[in-house]
């Protein structure tokens, strides 16, 4: 009787589940090993099949960020792209402006974040549920409106020219050969980061605490949870985690754009998550890596047969629609763990 | 003052078209509590089947502007079927609501993209464009455009008919009498499905009309969608959620405003400014001007 | 005087939910808080623990002003409630919310988590501790890995007392515990207020189930139309013809147990 409804709380380990540090390691050892490989035989992996992998890894940190509130604290976001395209901005103009350290701009920028993330989070105090997610969109759109009318900041075109950054003094895209091998591993040591502090925040006194916030304001306020304090540090983290990932877009695509702070991004990375399944640390990195391989792989039958248009734009929305009638708690989500959101 | 006073008047018939947008979203909002995400796609397809009417089938303004209504509100019920219905009645409509809306728009604004194509469309000349002089001081005058005036005359007649449909009609009382609570009316008989897809198909047909103003005044693309739904949403909390007069002084509101920007701070910054007004309004009065407030019972 | 209110009163509007209330109770003392629906006696708690503030008045708990402070500062001060309405993390299992009632006692941080520390490690081994004990307390240990809200109605009642507990208060406040209960439920929550009445907690309660008020209290509060009506030992309040008149009614509700 019991172990029918118990609850596999806590069971999963920080890396994909099973042994998360073997599972660390082999999964780096793999990509040094294709490192080596691209190295000693040239183009050995092609070109674009490495790009998807970074983007891939890119993808997943964001998705792991916005997890702490859409996962743990179960707001909907449709502003994180700010935080994304803020840490981008900031390594592009730091190296652009002051020629700084790229390493450097990494923590600059998610100060800024942080800092940003702040407005945003006192917002989700006073409003909640579907008006928050009004107010995180109106955020990024200002936030794009900005950029666009910044000349400092390039305006629409953006700024171009983002010199790639150093590692002991030879450049990321020189040390596996082709140019992404660099960025493959630094995200991927940027991922299990991300991952082994999440599961580490997910059971300590901050996690419970985000927990029940989620599950009861007022009661977590009678439990002496400061929810203003709470809330305000589950954006934070989240703010710094998708800047990072923004320092490192900007280092890869050389380039930004105010089209890092769309709409379309934002709604990008909450899918991630909501698809993958919220609070899974493994389904959000494997949601984060299904919605980039799918479209990548949609796009080559849109070349196939020379279609007019995407495909996968149509059908992405589409999964959307099937999931939420099948699977509402996501791929790899905890079943019966709705983010249920309070009515506004 | 005068340039002023045309910036004000300028502002006015887009004021209008936003009107009919929040109201879509309003009615739907305090009927069923949801933000209807796919209403920003409805009032595109709105625009783009006034576009084929007028286009292909050449038929007058009025039959145009009432077909494109219908077919609307015809959209909307769709949507409804199709992506809130089954979720309403797993009970369930609160947590995944917004992820199917979002899914159902991008389908639709990108199936619109592929069929119609995504570059810019205009509507044939259905009314000739004339400046008619309002006032005239000293040598400068102030106008409106023949459209624009067509456009908000037509804006207000719509919404003035709803507001009467409201007041007057049994069906319009049970939705007022739904947005105030929609399980005592489920215990006092009234089938809330059905007063559910009216809703929807209400929503619809200003979205459609709203869309139909908006291809006489400029071009439509598939895209537009979203940034007209969402400014619509912001007249909708300014006015105050649930009040119709609120979405038409919410509305005004805006098309004046975002004019006056464009004209003395900056046209890039013009379509910002509908998303200030809205994050102060929500921080600030959460009841918009004319709204009422929720709270929560301990 | 561990707890005590002066004129306390909270308006909604133009309603008097609350209309200057004088209370107060001492440590170790049972306190029972009766009255019709609608009286205020929620609406009292809610001020009491800094969830909606008074309007005027004010509350002193251990001889400190808390009229402004804020609902989470007062649980780290030791007074812990549980809800009429019952709001437990119902997704958490029923040993997570013991460990989330015990915030207020911790204090590790991010980084005490990220490098699990030793601070870390004590807390977390407090906090099984804790959850044996409280869930040991009110009888439901062996249900600790169900989810919260799988849990039957009873049972949720008695792991919001727990939660109570877990939070180390010197006053707990118990608002309609009994409600939906079966008899034998009751029964066995008369034993668990006993037990706690024992171990030197202050209550307030406030219950609608008049044995059980009848059996344990020691005084009794009456709270009508937002004010207090009558005060008293039990049997004082069974003869007070106020309170006849306004919520026991004519018959003879309490004789037989004061």
């Amino acid at each position: 009787m019991e172990s029918k409804k118990k609850a596999s709380a806590h069971k999963t380990d920080w890396f994909f589940g099973l042994n998360g540090t073997a599972t660390f390691f082999v999964s780096l050892v793999l990509i040094l090993v294709v490192c080596y490989i691209n190295n000693t035989i040239k183009n050995a992996v092609p070109t674009y099949f490495q790009h998807v992998i970074v983007n891939c890894l890119l993808n997943a940190v964001l998705a792991l960020g916005l997890n702490f509130i859409s996962g743990y604290l179960g707001q909907t976001s449709l502003g994180h792209a700010v935080f994304f395209g803020i840490g981008a901005y900031t390594t592009a103009c730091l190296l652009k402006y002051t020629g700084l350290n790229f390493w450097v701009s990494i923590p600059v920028g998610m100060i800024a974040a942080a800092l940003a993330a702040v407005p945003l989070a006192l917002s989700s105090l006073r409003v909640k549920g579907q008006f928050l997610i009004v107010i995180t969109y109106a955020f990024c759109e200002i936030f794009r409106y900005i950029c666009i009318n910044t000349p400092a900041l390039g305006g629409n075109g953006g700024l171009a020219g983002i010199q790639s950054p150093l590692v002991f003094g030879t450049k990321i895209t020189k040390i596996a050969a082709t140019n992404k091998g660099g960025y493959m591993i630094l995200l991927f040591l940027m991922v299990s980061a991300v991952s082994y502090f999440t599961w580490r925040v997910e059971r300590s006194r901050t996690g419970y605490a985000f927990h029940a916030i989620r599950e009861d304001e007022i009661a977590a306020r009678a439990m002496g949870i400061n929810i203003k304090y709470f809330k305000v540090l589950a954006m934070m983290i989240s703010a710094t985690i998708c800047a990072m990932a923004g320092s490192v877009q900007a280092a890869f695509a050389t380039m930004v754009s105010p089209e890092l702070f769309s709409s379309a991004k934002s709604i990008q990375i909450l899918t991630f998550v909501v698809i993958g399944g919220r609070m899974s640390i493994k389904g959000v990195i494997l949601g984060a890596a299904l919605l980039t391989i799918l479209p990548e792989f949609l796009h080559s039958i849109k070349d196939m047969f020379s279609m007019s248009f995407d495909p996968w734009t149509i059908l992405y929305g589409i999964l959307l629609v099937v999931m939420m009638r099948v699977r509402p708690q996501g791929f790899w989500g905890k079943k019966d763990v709705e983010a249920e959101e309070e009515e506004a | 003052m005068v340039d002023f006073l045309q910036q004000v008047i300028n502002g006015l018939a887009q004021g209008g078209i936003y009107s009919l947008i929040a109201i879509g979203w309003t009615t739907v909002f305090g009927i069923v509590g949801i933000i209807n995400w796919t209403h920003g796609e409805i009032y595109m397809l709105g625009a783009y089947a006034g576009w084929l009417i007028t286009t292909y089938a050449h038929l007058p303004i009025i039959p145009s502007l009432l077909l494109s209504m219908v077919l609307g509100a015809f959209i909307a019920m769709a949507v409804d079927e199709i992506g809130y219905r089954p979720l309403r009645k797993k009970g369930v409509l609160a947590a995944t609501g917004f992820i199917t809306a979002l899914g159902l728009s991008q389908t639709i604004r990108y199936s619109a993209s592929a069929g119609f194509s995504p570059n810019p469309k205009a509507y044939p000349v259905l009314v000739n464009q004339e400046l008619i002089t309002l006032v005239s001081i000293g040598d400068k005058k102030i106008t409106i455009s023949s459209v624009h005036l067509i456009v908000l005359f037509s804006a207000v007649v719509i919404m003035s008919l709803l507001e009467l449909f409201m007041k007057k009609t049994l069906t319009g009382k049970a939705m007022l009498a739904a947005s105030q609570d929609m399980q005592t009316l489920r215990l006092m008989g009234v089938n809330a499905e059905s007063l559910i897809k009216i809703t929807f198909a209400i929503s619809g047909a200003l979205g459609a009309a709203a869309g139909f103003f908006i291809g006489m005044l400029y071009y439509i693309n598939p895209m537009m969608g979203a940034l007209a739904g969402l400014k619509g949403w912001s007249c909708a909390i300014l006015g105050g959620i649930g009040s119709i007069a609120g979405s038409l002084v919410g509305g005004i509101i805006l098309g004046i405003v975002e004019n006056l920007t464009a004209g003395y701070i900056s046209t890039g910054y013009k379509d910002a400014i509908g998303f200030m007004v809205m994050i102060l309004v929500l921080l600030i009065r959460p009841s918009g001007l004319m709204g009422y407030r929720f709270e929560e019972k301990v | 005087m561990l707890l005590e209110t002066q004129k306390i009163v909270k308006a909604f509007g133009g309603l008097m939910a609350n209309h200057e209330i004088d209370f107060h109770i001492d440590e170790g003392e049972i306190v029972a808080v009766i009255g019709p629906n609608g009286s205020g006696k929620t609406t009292f708690y809610n001020v009491i623990t800094g969830i909606t503030p008074a309007t005027s008045g004010r509350v002193i708990f251990r001889g400190k002003d808390i009229t402004r402070i804020s609902p989470e500062k007062i649980t780290s001060m030791g007074m812990a409630r549980t809800f009429q309405n019952i709001r437990l993390f119902g997704n958490m299992t029923v040993a997570d919310n013991i460990v989330i009632a015990r915030h207020c006692r911790r204090n590790t941080g991010l980084f005490d988590a990220l490098i699990h520390s030793g601070r870390q490690k004590k807390e977390e081994a407090e906090a099984e501790e804790a959850v044996r004990k409280c869930l040991d307390y009110v009888g439901i240990y062996d249900k600790r890995n169900w989810k919260a809200k799988n849990l039957p109605y009873g049972m949720q009642r008695k792991l919001e007392i727990a939660r109570a507990l877990a939070t180390e208060p010197s006053l707990i406040l118990l608002d309609e515990p009994a409600a939906g209960m079966n008899p034998r439920e009751k029964e066995e929550l008369m034993e668990i207020i006993r037990r706690l009445k024992e171990d030197k907690y202050t209550i307030i309660l406030i219950e609608h189930a008049m044995r059980m008020v009848m059996n344990i209290a020691e005084r009794i509060v009456v709270f009508d139309h937002g004010q207090k009506i009558a005060e008293g030992l039990p049997r004082e309040i069974c003869d007070n013809p106020i309170v006849i008149e306004s919520y026991l009614g004519k018959e003879d509700v309490c004789h037989g147990y004061a």
